[in-house]
């Protein structure tokens, strides 16, 4: 393994591949600040460009396009609420929140510093777990897939400081999305209404940018002129990075958030997105003061920041080890092996040793540059703040608006996306929340999917959730948090009128 | 109390929508679950949600937070003046004009005009900083989705006259 580790140091260290890694890492990084276009979308792009490059340097540059588009992703949700990918849309909570107390800088710089120190354990994790995780992840069939989904569903109680019959409404509200569009099983259309733009359910994009973005252009616009005029982005340079005291807040959900990641990376899915809720929800769990969570604390920006890391290494565990995509991103990288003529699997470390090593250690490497590239421009991207919000709102609002089209060139996306805006807006006055009804959207077709298998062999009898030993476990683990989440709403005393 | 049992009555009514739509598909068949099992077990725990608020809507919850973190609070965030329903109406008409209008009059015309009533009308600036702010937003949408990325955007009346000056390839 040592040799193999230098061999791939050599590999990712040349020069051809280091520019191409931070080429990667770069065009990433500002595809992720764009609203709209997402990682997938990008690879698929730039998957041509790819054609004339040795097989390494192909893979390097597009995962390190797959890692900066995370990053990037923060930015805009840190600066602008804007999700600029599924797995961020939990950044938006806090790190907003942390941006309009003045403390954009820190909320950056912590998911920079997380990002990288996740995505580290992660590569480390990948070089010595690979095999016995792809293993692993190979026991999971549909009743377990049912029962760990039904379990990260139950999550919801910890995602929400509202009653837990809203964030179950939510929960189900997005689990109802989620069916919208083709069953995923017979193939038959959906509550499409006929209508062929819906054949294909509703993108996630139009759904995230506007439940989100959209609907907070329209909070703020309804705050009118007696608000503040602008966000305070932080002054000195002190205070563009985490603190002492914002360290010892987030070594521990860094820590949780990467082993979390990694781990639920590895499964076919849900992936970084699944990741970067279930980390919230625990570091809401376990923090001392969770009723800080939503206004801002730290925890729930590193620990989800270094879920999302953690799961994008995680995610190519089965890509290299058995030749398995875990998602669409790691779909396309496979594409790319493929083109190249390589294919992934059990034997690439004998056939192509170097391929393996290279594509490992480059994201290390890879995650080094976006540390590099980023954390000397928080104080340029924080410059945002200083736009006055009469303007900063029609800004979002319009970003939002061409950057949804440009996903599919689509213009009923953006029909779409308005109409989740203004969804989204009406949520909120009713005291909805909305992260569980995005954690219900991903997981609901997989759930959905996997349920139908699970009683398809269990012909129709579902107490297979109760005789499998994992799906038991998972579905005692659904009961116990579901419980404890009723029992703390009876003990939740309401929040005093302003 | 009313006013705290209309969600809740909206989701009722969502959960008998649900079901009547699922009802037609197939529930159950010799293979297994049909296309309407699942949305039908959601149109029940919709149904039951949405009942339970309507009996009990409860009181609003969530942990009170402590002295120091209101104050906190009360100083960092910017202090809420009461709703602005016309700025919001105005926005609200503008998103959707630009969703049906915009591959009719072409993106940097839609994009001009959205920037220019939000800015000018919702927000109250002067008409100079609006047709500025539409401008740039033209410019930098362009460059960035149209040329940089090539993604197609839609032509219309501004993108003909620009190319038809020569301004635009």
């Amino acid at each position: 393994m040592i040799d193999g580790l230098l061999e791939g140091f050599r590999v990712s260290l040349s020069w051809i591949n280091l520019v191409h890694c931070f080429l990667g890492v770069t065009i990433g990084t500002f595809v992720g600040v764009l609203p709209g276009l997402g990682p997938a979308a990008t690879i698929a792009l730039l998957l041509p460009f790819t054609y004339r490059l040795d097989v390494t340097t192909a893979i390097i540059f597009l995962a390190g396009i797959y890692y900066g588009v995370s990053y990037g992703g923060t930015i805009t949700s840190v600066l602008m609420k804007i999700p600029g990918e599924a797995a961020t849309v939990v950044t938006c909570f806090d790190g907003h929140e942390m941006a309009k107390r003045g403390r954009a800088g820190p909320a950056l710089g912590i998911a920079a510093f997380g990002s990288f120190i996740a995505g580290t354990l992660g590569v480390v994790g990948l070089m010595l777990l690979a095999p016995p995780l792809a293993n692993l992840a190979l026991l999971f069939g549909p009743v377990e897939y049912t029962a760990l989904m039904l379990a990260g569903m139950t999550l919801v109680t910890y995602l929400t400081t509202n009653a837990l019959a809203k964030a179950l409404t939510m929960a189900v509200a997005g689990l109802v999305l989620g069916t919208v569009g083709l069953d995923p099983i017979s193939g038959r259309e959906r509550f499409t209404f006929g209508l062929e733009v819906l054949s294909d359910g509703i993108n996630i994009g139009p759904l995230a940018m506007g439940l989100f973005g959209l609907s907070e252009v329209l909070v703020l616009a309804e705050q009118g002129v007696g608000r503040a005029d602008r966000i305070r982005p932080p002054r000195g340079w002190r205070n563009l990075l985490p603190n002492r005291a914002d360290w010892r807040r987030s070594g521990g959900p860094i820590a949780r958030g990467s082993v979390l990641g990694f781990l639920i990376g590895v499964l076919p899915g849900g992936g970084a997105v699944m990741a970067s809720f279930l980390s919230y929800a625990m570091e809401r769990r376990l923090s001392r003061h969770p009723e800080q969570f939503g206004h801002g604390a730290i925890e729930g920006v590193a620990g989800p920041e270094s879920a999302n890391n953690a799961g994008t290494a995680g995610a190519f565990i089965p890509l290299l080890t058995l030749g398995l995509p875990a998602n669409v991103i790691t779909a396309l990288l496979l594409g790319a092996f493929l083109i190249h003529g390589v294919t992934p699997g059990p034997q690439i470390l004998q056939t192509h040793p170097g391929v393996f090593w290279g594509v490992v250690t480059s994201m290390y490497v890879g995650n080094v540059l976006l540390l590099i590239l980023n954390v000397p421009l928080i104080g340029l991207f924080v410059r945002v703040l200083d736009m006055p919000k009469a303007y900063l709102s029609p800004a979002i609002a319009v970003a939002c608006l061409v950057g949804v089209y440009t996903v599919g060139a689509n213009a009923a996306d953006v029909l779409v996306m308005v109409i989740c805006g203004l969804a989204g807006y009406l949520l909120r006055r009713f005291d909805f929340d909305l992260g569980p009804l995005m954690l219900a959207y991903v997981l609901g077709p997989l759930l959905e999917r996997s349920l139908r298998q699970a009683l398809i062999i269990a012909d129709g009898d579902p107490a297979i959730f109760l005789t499998r030993p994992v799906s038991a476990l998972f579905v005692a683990v659904a009961i116990l948090i579901l419980l404890t989440g009723l029992w703390q709403g009876r003990r939740r005393v309401a929040v005093p009128a302003a | 109390m009313v006013t705290a049992r209309i969600p809740a009555a909206m989701i009722c009514l969502a959960a008998a929508a649900l079901f009547t739509q699922a009802w037609p598909l197939e529930r159950w068949s010799v293979q297994g679950p049909g296309e309407g099992f699942f949305p039908l077990l959601l149109s029940a725990a919709l149904a039951v949600l949405g009942l339970v608020q309507l009996v009990a809507p409860g009181p609003p919850t969530g942990p009170v937070p402590s002295p120091a973190d209101r104050a906190a609070a009360a100083a960092a965030v910017d202090a809420v003046a009461p709703r602005d329903g016309r700025a919001f109406a105005i926005y609200v008409a503008a998103t959707l004009a630009f969703a049906l209008l915009f591959t009719r009059l072409g993106l940097l015309l839609s994009v001009l005009l959205f920037m220019i009533v939000t800015v000018r009308v919702a927000e109250r600036r002067a008409w100079g900083p609006a047709l500025l702010a539409g401008v740039v937003a033209d410019l930098a949408l362009y460059a960035v989705f149209g040329r940089l990325l090539g993604v197609p955007l839609p032509q219309g009346v501004l993108e003909n006259a620009l190319r038809a000056a020569g301004l635009l390839r």
